[in-house]
């Protein structure tokens, strides 16, 4: 297509300068709500799936582990056990298959789908978030940080069972009257 | 100057592929009217432009782990926000070649008069979405020919047309009335 002869004059300028002056416009509704649940959408969804890989990693490196020690056992006199399981107990593959021993636990409890007490509830619910935030540091985490985050995380699992514990306990107690079924009962 | 140009910290952009939300919020509310204006100049449609601002800031998310920070943020933002616009102009199927009639070249240009917001306003809602589109992308948004050319997988004939052709329109329809001469 040829050019055509009325070009774009430097005196142009004035033009784009009166169309860059309009005022800016603005959509008669916010389009944020609908964006925050769609980013809460997807987060959990990389959460989760970043979370499926760790622990499908934890898993082999927990059977590996497993694997390991039973050959060591078998062949080998070693130091004594209490020494050797003080110093296993501390590492990470260690730490990680506590966690999903721990995680596998809980998920006993969600099944049985009972209400907790309400301050159980947001207690767990708390918990729970203090948790999915761990599990985000730990998709970035190095060798170092990962020992202590698994271990963070156990303890926060161990809360987890015992706050579920008690709060079912409570409402077993109570009746039902003040029962709160969690938003979330499976730890993602 | 573009509207778009509003210097992101790396900081907040660090948090937002941490999944933080409220960087996010942050970033929609730098932004909402950019976007929301760049959509609504080029398509004409104040629901349609939403749409583009939704589909945008989700794209953002999406995309986000592709982004280097060699540019601009708002540079990557903007180029997200022009090709969701320009992918709904397509649904449009406009005809390139059937948007405006060929000027007479012999003519001379249209005089400079002083540009009121409201008559502007007036005129570029008279041009076609095509036309305004590219006249936007070159006066506010300062895209080049090339680019602009790129953007619409056209020549940069085309684009130098598209702009010569709009800016003759929008002078036309801001040239005062004889009336306006005779009694202004």
């Amino acid at each position: 297509m040829a050019d055509i002869s009325y070009r774009n004059s430097p005196r142009d300028g004035d033009l784009a300068a009166a169309l860059a002056a309009l005022p800016l416009a603005a959509p008669a509704h916010s389009a944020w709500p609908q964006l925050a649940a769609a980013f809460e959408q997807r987060t959990r969804r990389k959460r989760q799936a970043r979370f499926a890989i760790a622990f499908a990693a934890a898993a082999v490196l927990a059977l590996a582990v497993g694997l390991g020690r039973m050959q060591l056992a078998a062949e080998l006199p070693g130091p004594g056990p209490a020494v050797a399981s003080a110093k296993a107990d501390d590492t990470t593959s260690n730490l990680i298959a506590r966690n999903v021993e721990m995680q596998s636990m809980l998920r006993g409890f969600d099944t049985r789908s009972v209400p907790l007490d309400g301050e159980a509830a947001l207690a767990s619910a708390r918990l729970e978030d203090l948790i999915a935030m761990l599990d985000l540091e730990l998709g970035d985490a190095g060798p170092d940080e990962a020992q202590a985050l698994w271990s963070q995380r156990l303890v926060l699992l161990q809360e987890l069972a015992t706050v579920r514990q008690q709060g079912q306990a409570a409402v077993a107690q109570q009746g039902d009257a003040s029962a709160i079924s969690p938003a979330s009962w499976v730890v993602d | 100057m573009t509207s778009f140009a509003i210097d992101v910290p790396q900081a907040l952009i660090e948090r937002l592929k941490k999944g933080d939300a409220r960087a996010y919020e942050q970033l929609y509310r730098l932004f909402e009217r950019p976007v929301y204006t760049l959509a609504w100049r080029m398509l004409g449609d104040a629901d349609e432009a939403r749409e583009i601002l939704h589909d945008a800031m989700l794209v953002l998310i999406d995309k986000l782990d592709t982004f280097r920070g060699e540019s601009p943020f708002w540079g990557w933002l903007r180029q997200i926000a022009v090709n969701e616009t320009l992918m709904r102009l397509r649904k449009r199927r406009i005809d390139y070649y059937d948007e405006l009639p060929e000027p007479d070249a012999s003519a001379q240009p249209p005089q400079a008069f002083p540009l009121e917001a409201a008559d502007l306003e007036r005129a570029l809602g008279e041009l076609s979405p095509l036309t305004r589109s590219i006249v936007w992308m070159y006066f506010v948004e300062g895209f080049t020919h090339e680019e602009i050319a790129a953007s619409f997988s056209r020549s940069v004939s085309f684009s130098k047309t598209q702009v010569s052709r709009g800016t003759r329109r929008l002078r036309e329809s801001l040239a005062p009335t004889e009336s306006q001469v005779a009694y202004g």
